[in-house]
Formats: structure tokens, sequence, C-alpha cells
């Protein structure tokens, strides 16, 4: 059971003060040799780890189809629709261990099989897959059978299979050949079984003991295997790494090393930088042709053009990472990529290669340069008819910089706007700025728009242009406080911002383990970011790290489910602790609706879904003892209210500040700036009444949506004790 | 005017408000209220159930008829309905409440009205939605246990959700909606008797040898994993039930194989998703004549509707937020134009089914239809007076084409008629304010 902390699912946001401060602290002692992650001085050590728990995964339909592929071949054809990867913490990594199989997606699933059965053992192909003949090709052969069923079987399950495994199939195979009078359609359904089996479209993982460490689990040397692969290669284990597996040979720190060298010397290795970006950027939407565009207002646009502009982005990511092993962070600003000419036609750049890719450098005077200006994600983060300056922005902070974005406010009404025709405006800021005019939409449009603005001179698909509506662009803005002119500036600032390596850690630490970072597991990656923001962010690297980790070798044990709380009519909905391990709280999924618009920031379609906040039941504070603002600060408002950063010193959203020093003065005795509540005569905190506090109000829940939204926007609700703190220490004079 | 915030819980749980419409029909009843139902051959008909969505609501006083009870008359949004309305009921000003929890734009108001509990946050669900409730009842007899489609395109929009981790994908393809329904596994009573394929019966037995991995694999697992290998194994079993319907087709005298569709073109532009949403109308129709399925959803744009007009860059749930209110017409035009190309979708929907014609009476008859969105006004994401409207007798259970206003009441009383008229055994449905014992009896026979 690993320790919880108040806020597990927001460690990203608490270390992101941390790592800015490492950030600076190592430029200051730029060359003064090995330098700590914990900011103390001296050599950055390795902390002990807790890991976090194991679940089953669904293999995703890329691991799918790379399993399928590696053991029948290429030339397989998968017909039909495998069930949809269901994101998670913005990874389809991480829904892969909360789904299971609907019914409709089962009988996808059998009828895939089936077809993928009857390829194999098509009459070409059949004397490659089973080495045995027949005694009677009209009936069954028992013996033939069991050797097929054993050898197979263990590529499709990754381990051997037990006898009672074997003769079931070789039972099915008997019964089929016999009624069809055809020993081979016998070992078709004998195969369909093994494809259908549980533990072929899961991956399920043992634990055992471990000898070295007794109290600690870790993986058995065979789940290792499948562990490493599905993570490094995104496909099954070779023959060489599932013998090892089955040598015992992957719990041995020497013989693991060997294997992981070898793995990250193989051409392979592509597909995992290929699955991992793809699945962070969402491109399964390019791929299952869900990125539509209006034909006339954009001709250049085709499923043909935007599958190549996910390649370009792909190529260029693996030529940088794989082949040239360079810096994760000069992605950004790298000139150099790969064309194809139906790129290149929106590009407007000549293609001399007919079919296919060219590398291509774009030239110092072009606008573009590095990701954020490929087409692929310029398109993606847009709408069928515009480009989207919320979306993009959204998806730098989100997915990129691993700052949660809140959804937008429940209860946010449109009407409350000043009815001005946005409509004429001509460009996105304009609209925007407009807009925004509202303090609840305001802050968290902060946080996006600015970012999205800087790339509003290439449109929804990409394309540049100098004006919009006839008005010319200005796509000037901040990042973080550092002033950019253009998109290429703004991808500077992104490259050297320090966010930016540290969340790469952690989406990649995320995609290796299928989960949220445990708590016993943060020093750990922050652990890995230290050493990379010292020595480059190099791809290799940080996998080395991540599997040679006693995060991904040991484990909590399996993942238990957390109880329900029983709905109880006096409860507020989300105000009650639910005690568990780890991640289990299921995350909202694929099917939450997706903001399509610029002024209602709702999860995007493919960026890391906010988390319910999961806390632990804590004793309520007796109301007799005295409480002091201080424990307020620390207890309640640092940890919900200024890291988002909502109402901190550089937002201070509704012009309330809650960080520092000065929140104190800011909140006790000081009239609110919401309209509504100074006609009340409410206090922002009105000091020994509770009632008149707009800051009790607001956190239970305004009665009237003319007060504003319930705070707090983020991780859900106060919990009723942290509600009864706040109470308490109002009714007691608020003191300081 | 503040209301006092101590005191909290009552303030929190916000007050179920307005007069009781009427008391419906007690759950026995109900039950029992089984004549008039349409026969064909001596074998009753089967009965089904769907939903139909659309996105971005209304404007609820151009809306709302303006007369209650039957031959309401049509409003000026609900005009496209013509004749039709005799067979559909509108049912308005229901209420979804909050409980406390926030508004989560288009989303809290659907959620909440087709489980009967306000969702705690953005992509949370506490209660499974009452389509499963009603294919747990009606799903086993059938070769698909409920059939989802949308009309823009998009496989994981869908609101037939057991939780929110399990969520039937909807078809967005009328090419695969054909084959998966009318291809493998389908029989058409008039291509001659029926003689039961071997192949099947061995699909039959080789699931047997992969449930019996699932019951040895489970003593291995945590409890988080044994709950989806739960789900696993019953997907399992509703495929095995499946190929055993398969190999007693029924034989209905209405049912025949419909021909494929040629092409397809699927988006959000406005022609595209008429087009898809009719191609997969017709569809549907040959799968409920062929009894294939007994619970349907058919989605025709989503919540945050994505509809737009081609050469248009601005897209309908943007424009509910961007468009100001026409002073003159006391309405947003253009957003306007989108709900009623979906009211005009509902219509072709209703018109198709009434046109069909099963046993004695039409398809419609024997479906009982729930039509609704996720917000009444989108501009201001109001989920009080959500707008519902059903269609279909249900076989006699229901009446149709009355204007029920509900004055407030909880929306969840017609999640609660939906189930009862489908023969749930549910007394009760909903929780926090949603809770509620009443159907709405004005449509009940």
């Amino acid at each position: 059971m690993t320790r919880r902390t108040i806020r597990p699912q927001l460690t990203p946001v608490a270390r992101f003060f941390c790592a800015a401060l490492c950030a600076a602290w190592l430029a200051a002692c730029a060359g003064d040799g090995p330098s700590s992650g914990g900011g103390g001085g001296g050599p950055i050590v390795a902390p002990l780890v807790e890991a976090g728990p194991m679940a089953m995964r669904r293999l995703t339909e890329r691991q799918y189809r790379q399993t399928i592929a590696d053991v029948f071949g290429d030339e397989t054809e998968i017909p039909g629709r495998i069930e949809p990867d269901n994101r998670q913490l913005g990874l389809f990594a991480v829904g892969s261990t909360q789904v299971s199989v609907t019914a409709s997606g089962f009988e996808q699933y059998e009828s895939i099989s089936r077809s993928i059965a009857e390829q194999a053992l098509a009459p070409e192909k059949r004397d490659g897959q089973v080495e045995c003949a027949p005694s009677d090709p009209q009936g069954p052969d028992d013996e033939c059978a069991r050797a097929f069923v054993a050898r197979i079987g263990r590529q499709l399950l990754r381990r051997g299979l037990s006898e009672e495994e074997i003769e079931s199939r070789v039972a099915v195979a008997a019964e089929s050949a016999a009624t069809l009078g055809d020993f081979w359609a016998g070992l078709q359904d004998a195969l369909t079984t093994l494809l259908l089996s549980p533990e072929f479209l899961f991956r399920i993982e043992e634990a055992e003991v471990d000898p070295g460490a007794p109290g600690r689990m870790r993986l058995t040397s065979l789940s290792m295997a499948s562990r490493l692969s599905y993570f490094l290669w995104n496909g099954p284990p070779d023959e060489e790494l599932l013998a090892a597996g089955e040598r015992g040979d992957l719990v041995d720190d020497q013989l693991l090393e060997e294997q992981v060298e070898r793995m990250l010397a193989s051409p392979r290795l592509e597909r995992s930088v290929r699955a991992f970006f793809g699945d962070l950027f969402a491109f399964a939407d390019i791929d299952q042709g869900l990125v539509r565009k209006d034909p006339i207002l954009f001709p250049a646009f085709s499923q043909e053009m935007i599958g190549d502009a996910a390649e370009q982005t792909l190529l260029t990511v693996v030529d940088h990472l794989v082949a040239q092993s360079g810096d994760y962070r000069d992605l950004f600003t790298t000139r150099k990529t790969f064309l194809s000419r139906p790129i290149g036609i929106v590009y407007k750049l000549p293609v001399a290669t007919r079919d296919g890719f060219e590398e291509f450098e774009f030239p110092a005077s072009d606008p573009r340069a590095g990701l954020l200006s490929h087409i692929s994600l310029l398109a993606l983060y847009s709408h069928s008819g515009r480009g989207s300056p919320t979306l993009r922005g959204k998806f730098v902070r989100e997915v990129l910089l691993c700052q949660d974005v809140p959804p937008p406010p429940g209860d946010v009404d449109f009407s409350d706007f000043a009815d001005a025709d946005t409509l004429t405006l001509p460009t996105a800021r304009d609209r925007l700025e407009l807009h925004v005019v509202n303090e609840t939409c305001a802050g968290c449009h902060a946080l996006m728009d600015p970012i999205g603005l800087g790339l509003e001179k290439m449109d929804g698909i990409g394309a540049l242009r100098e004006t919009e509506n006839g008005a010319t662009i200005d796509p000037s803005g901040q990042l973080n406080g550092v002033p950019f002119r253009d998109a290429k500036q703004l991808g500077r600032a992104l490259s050297r911002d320090p966010l930016l390596g540290p969340c790469f850690v952690e989406n990649y630490f995320r995609y290796a383990m299928g989960r949220a970072i445990a708590d016993g597991e943060a020093e750990h990656v922050d652990y890995i970011a230290a050493k990379l923001e010292r020595d480059g962010y190099a791809l290799r690297d940080l996998l080395r790290m991540i599997v040679l980790g006693d995060a991904f070798r040991t484990t909590s044990g399996p993942r238990e489910v957390v109880p329900e709380p029983t709905p109880d009519p006096n409860q507020t909905p989300d105000s009650t602790g639910t005690p568990g391990n780890g991640d289990a709280t299921p995350t909202p999924g694929e099917g939450t609706p997706r903001p399509t618009d610029d002024t209602s920031p709702a999860p995007t379609p493919t960026g890391p879904t906010p988390t319910p906040t999961v806390r632990p039941t804590r004793t309520p504070t007796p109301t007799t003892a005295p409480v002091f603002f201080s424990t307020i600060q620390e207890e309640i408002l640092n940890r919900r209210c200024i890291d988002l950063p909502c109402h901190s010193e550089v937002s201070r959203a509704g012009g309330l500040l809650l960080e520092g020093s000065g929140a104190y003065d800011d909140l006790v005795g000081v009239e609110p700036t919401n309209a509504a509540a100074r006609g009340d005569d409410f206090l922002r905190v009105a000091a020994g009444e509770p009632v008149d506090s707009f800051l009790l109000f607001k956190v239970l829940g305004p009665s009237d949506p003319i007060f504003g939204s319930r705070m707090p926007l983020g991780g859900g609700m106060l919990a009723d004790d942290e509600i009864d703190l706040i109470e308490a220490w109002i009714a007691g004079g608020a003191e300081r | 005017m503040k209301t006092p915030p101590i005191s909290r819980r009552t303030v929190l749980r916000g007050i179920a408000g307005g007069a009781a419409v009427s008391v419906g029909l007690p759950l026995l009843e109900i039950f029992l209220n089984d004549n008039g139902t349409a026969l064909a051959g001596g074998a009753p008909l089967p009965l089904r159930f769907g939903t139909w969505f659309w996105g971005c609501g209304m404007n609820p006083a151009r809306w709302a008829p303006v007369s209650e009870g039957a031959d309401y008359e049509l409003s000026p949004e609900l005009e496209v309905l013509g004749s039709l309305k005799s067979e559909v009921s509108v049912l308005s000003g229901f209420n979804v409440f909050l409980d406390g929890a926030p508004n989560e734009p288009h989303y809290t108001g659907v959620l909440a009205n087709l489980t009967g509990t306000t969702p705690p946050d953005a992509g949370e669900q506490k209660a499974p939605t009452l389509d499963t409730l009603i294919s747990a009842v009606h799903g086993g007899s059938t070769r698909f246990r409920s059939l989802e489609f949308s009309a823009t395109g998009v496989p994981s929009q869908t609101f037939s959700r057991e939780s929110d981790s399990i969520q039937n994908a909807s078809i967005v393809s009328p090419i695969e909606a054909y084959n998966r329904i009318f291809g493998d596994g389908f029989f058409d009573p008039n291509e001659g008797p029926f003689v039961p394929d071997p192949k099947t019966i061995l699909r039959g037995s080789a699931l047997s040898a992969v449930a019996e991995d699932t019951a040895r694999l489970e003593k291995r697992l945590g409890s988080h994993d044994k709950q989806r290998l739960d789900q696993y194994l019953t997907s399992l079993r509703q495929l095995e039930r499946q190929i055993e319907i398969s190999l007693s087709p029924p034989n209905l005298e209405a049912c025949s194989r419909p021909r494929a569709p040629r092409s397809e073109d699927l988006g959000t532009e406005v022609g595209q998703a008429n087009a898809t949403h009719d191609l997969l109308t017709d569809l549907l129709v040959f799968a409920l004549l062929c009894d294939q399925t007994r619970v349907f959803n058919m989605i025709f744009s989503w919540a945050l509707s994505d509809l737009r007009f081609l050469g248009e860059d601005i897209a309908h749930h943007q424009l509910t937020h961007d468009e100001p209110v026409d002073r003159e017409l006391g309405y947003q035009p253009r957003s306007t134009e989108f709900s009623q190309v979906s009211m005009r979708a509902w219509a072709r929907f209703v018109d198709k089914l009434a046109s069909t014609p099963e046993g004695d009476g039409t398809l419609l008859d024997n479906c009982l239809i729930m039509a609704h969105s996720e917000h009444s006004f989108a501009k201001s994401h109001l989920v009080a007076g959500i707008p519902v409207m059903v269609a279909g007798r249900a076989q006699g259970r229901v009446v149709p084409g009355v204007h029920v206003r509900g004055n407030g009441e909880p929306v969840s009383r017609i999640g609660l008629t939906m189930q009862q008229v489908m023969g749930v055994p549910v007394g009760e449905w909903g929780t926090g304010s949603h809770q509620t014992s009443q159907p709405v009896g004005e449509i009940l026979a």
C-alpha cells in the first residue's frame, strides 16, 4: 500500500514549482558538476521507490495489429474495427488498464479472430505455421494439433500453455475437424479460441516476493518480458526475450541490462516512439479519419494529406530522437523535417519525390520551425471550419507542459455576456478578447488562448496566412512570462520552458506504467527528470532509467477496486473521501462531450482528462480548537486554489490572491469582485460571520448562477472536513 | 436575494419545485396492461425501445407548445412535425437538478436525464443509462442486445453507457451497419428454409473453451481486474446467446434483407449528417422488422453539436454561444436553423417508422422512442426544461400526441415511465432530487 497524499493527481503541478526552482538552481550552478534533484547540492541521489499497483492492460489497437503482424506476418489483414481505445489522463496507454471488452467489441474480436485464423492457416501459408502434416487432412489429428497449439499458444499468450489449456484447444480442433471433415478447419477454430483468450487480448502480469527485499513484490521474469517488449517495441517479445523471461533472466540486474541494451539498439525501438507520440498527440483521430475539414474552405485537405501530415511528424520525431539521439526539447525548434507531395501542397513547397517522403530543412527565414508548426498538430487542434487558439493552447499546456487547465466552470451562461456580435469581429484575437470579459472564463482562457494565438498565422489545416477576414493577424504573446513575437519564437520559448522536459518524463512514465504516477514514485520521476535536465533529454537515457528503475520492476500488487461510497442525499456528490490504492478511480472517458468552441474549454478530445481528486477521509477538526489562517492556507488554499494557477500571484483570477503572505489581507474584510455578492453585503471573509463570508458560500456552492461557479474549479469539490475547517476559522474570528 | 448558506445541505440539494403533474398508474397495472398489442399470426410482435438524441437544444419559448393535452397546437419550432404530431408527445418543462454538483456544460443534462442521477463531475457517471437497463430485460432474446448509431461520424459518441468505462460505441458507417447486422449470421426468411450451419454451432463450442480460460484466470486477479474480466465474460456470453439465436432465427412476416448501401459520406456537414442519419434509419427499420434488436440509440447530432453548413467556418455549438439573440426576433436565427435541421431529422425518423407497416399497424406502434437533448437553451447551458419527446404507442401502452407540461418536476419521471412501459421491474428510480416513483401518467394508456 502506498502512502497517500491529499492530492495525488496534482503531483505534476506541484512539481511545476519544484521543477522551475530546480531549473533555476541548475542554471545558476552550470558547470559546477553534478547537481541534486532535491536542490540541496551534491550528486543526484536515486530515491527509494514505492511502486504503484499493476492492472491488466488491454492491447491497444496498434499493439493488437503489431502482435498479429509479428506472429502471422505483416500481410495478415485485420478486417473490421477493433473496439475503440479509451483515452485517460491523455493516453490510450492509461485507458488500457481501465477498459474491458463490451459486447459489440467482443463480437468484433471474434469475427476478426476467425478471419486471422483462416488467413494464417490458408493452404499457401499453413506449412509455415504447422510443422507436422496431419495423418488425415479430412479428420482430427490430436498429436499434430497439440504441437501447433503449444507452439502458437506460447507466442500469442506470451507464456507456455498448461496441459489443460492445450487439451481444451485440441478438443475444439478435434470436434470441428470431425464435424466438418477438415483437419485445417479444426485447427482454425482452435486458433480462434487462442486469439479470443483474455490472456491474449489483455496483458496480465504476475508478481512475486522479491527474495532480495522480502516485503517487496517484484514482477516475475516472465511478466517482465512482455512489459518490456510492449513498452520498448510496442509488440510481443521476440524469441530471445521470451526465452530470457522463461529462464528467469529478467529479474537479474545484469542480464536485464543486457536485454534492455539489446532492445534499445533494435530497429523495433522506433515502434515505441511512434506509439508513444501517436498516443500523446492523439493521432488515432487522424488514422481513423475523424479529422474532417470543410471542403470549400480547405480544398487542399484530404484524408491522404492529413495522414501524411501525421507521418511527417512521426518521421521527424523518430529521426530526431532515435536516429540522431537528439534532445527532446529541440523538437520544438528543429527546422529539419520530412515532406511528401500531398503535404507539400499545403506547405506550398515543391517535393521531388513522387511517392513517399524526402528530407527537408525549413530555411532560417521561414516562419516555420519545430513541431508546433506541423500541419498535423495544427489541423488536429482546430475545428472543421477554422483554427482554434483555445484548443491549440490547451494542447500545449496540458499535453506538453503537464499543466491542468480546469474544465469549463459548471453553470457558465453565455447570455451573461454583453450581447455584442462577436461573429462580425475579424480575428480570433478580437473575438476571444471580447468574449473573455467574464471573470470566471477569463482566468482559464488566459492559460490557453495567448499560446494558441501565437499560432494564428496558420489556419485550420496549418496553411500560412497573414490576415483573417482582411485584418492583419498579430501572433505575439507570452508563454509563462517569456514574450514571443511569432510562432517560431513561441517554439523557442516552449523549448526552453522548465516544464517541458519534466513533462516529457512524466508522460513517458505514465505511458510505461499505464496509470497515474503513484505517490511513492513521484520522487523517482523527479529524479529521472533532474538527471536529464543536467545531461539532456535523450530518449534512450530516459527509457533506460524507466525500465531499470524499481517503479517498472516492482509493484504494490494488483489494483483493487475503490469501494463506491453509498449515495447519501445528505452528502454533496463529491465530498466523500475514497481510500484506495493508486489510481483505480475511473476517469472521464473518451465519450465525454468534446469542446468544439473557443469560449467553452471543456476537455479537449485528446488532452489529458482531469482526474477527480481522491482524498482520504480525515477526522474533522474539533471546532473548539482555534484555527489560524496559516492552517487554512497550508491545508486548503495552497493545495487547491493557487496551483492551476488560478488565485496565484501570476493569475489572480477574479482579482483574488490566495498565495503567499498577501492572501490574508486580500480575503478578510475585503469586498468581493462579484457584483451580486457585493449587493448582498457579502465580504470575502467576514470575521466571525460565516453566513456573510463569500468564500464559504463559494466553496459550498452558490445558490444562484449570478454568484458565479462553485469553487474550486478543478480537481473536485472540497471535502466536508475542509469546508468545516474554513467555517471554524471564520467563526472563530478569522485569525491571522 | 441571499440564500443563507448555512444549513448548507438543504441549500445544496435544491428543492423539487412545482406542483405534481399527475399521479400515474401503479406499477402493477402497467405490467398487466398487455392487451391491445398488435399480434401477427398469433405470435406477439416484439416491443422495442429507442432513444433519439439531438445536440444543443432549442429555444424554450418557441419550442414548447402553448396548449396542453391531446391535439396540442404546434409551436414554431415543432411546426416541422406537421401531421406527425398525433404520433409525438411533447414533454416540456421537466427539470434536471444539480444537487450541488456543477452544471457541466453539455454533459450534466444528458447524463442526469438518462441515469436519473446528477453526475458529480464532467466525464463521471454514477448509474447506468436507461437504455442499458431496458436492454438488460429485452436484450437477451435478440441477436444484438442493443444497436447504437451516430450520424456525424465519430464512434466514441455514444450515450449508451453502463458506466464511465463501459460505453457501447456507436456505428457511424451505414456500410458497416449493414455488414454487422445483415452480413454473417443473418438469416433472411425469404431466402428459402433455414438450415443451421454446423460452423455456427462450432463457434459456440469454441467460445466455451475461451470461457474456461477466464475461470482459471479469475483466481489470479485483483478485485479491479476481476470486475473487468466479469465484463469480458458477460460480453462473451452475449455472443454465445447471439449465436444460439441465429440458429433459430425469428420468422417474421415483415422481415427481409435490405439492399446494401453503396456509398457513404461521413461528417458533420448538414447534408452528410442528414444522409447518414437517413441511411442508418433505413437499416434500423429492417433490423427491427427482423427482430435483430429491441433496443436502439440514434444520435443525430452530438452534444456540443458540430453540425455546420458547407463552406461556413462556424459550427452549431459555437454559434449558440457567439451569436447574439436577435432583438427583433427574440432568438438566435442561425443557431435556430440548426435546431430546425435536427427537428426535421426527428420528423423524418418518426415518419419512417410510422409509414412502415408491421402486423395490423405500423412499426412505430410497436415502439417506444424517447427523443432528447442535453440542454434546453444552449447559450445559457440551461438544464431546466430539458426537452423530451416521446413517439410510438408501445403496443397500446402509451397514448401518443399529447403535450405534457412538467412544471419543474424531475425529468427522471420520464425515464421511469420509459422503463415501466418496457416492463423493467422498477417502482422507484433516480437519486437525490431525481428520485421518483411517479411515472408521467398523462402519456400512459
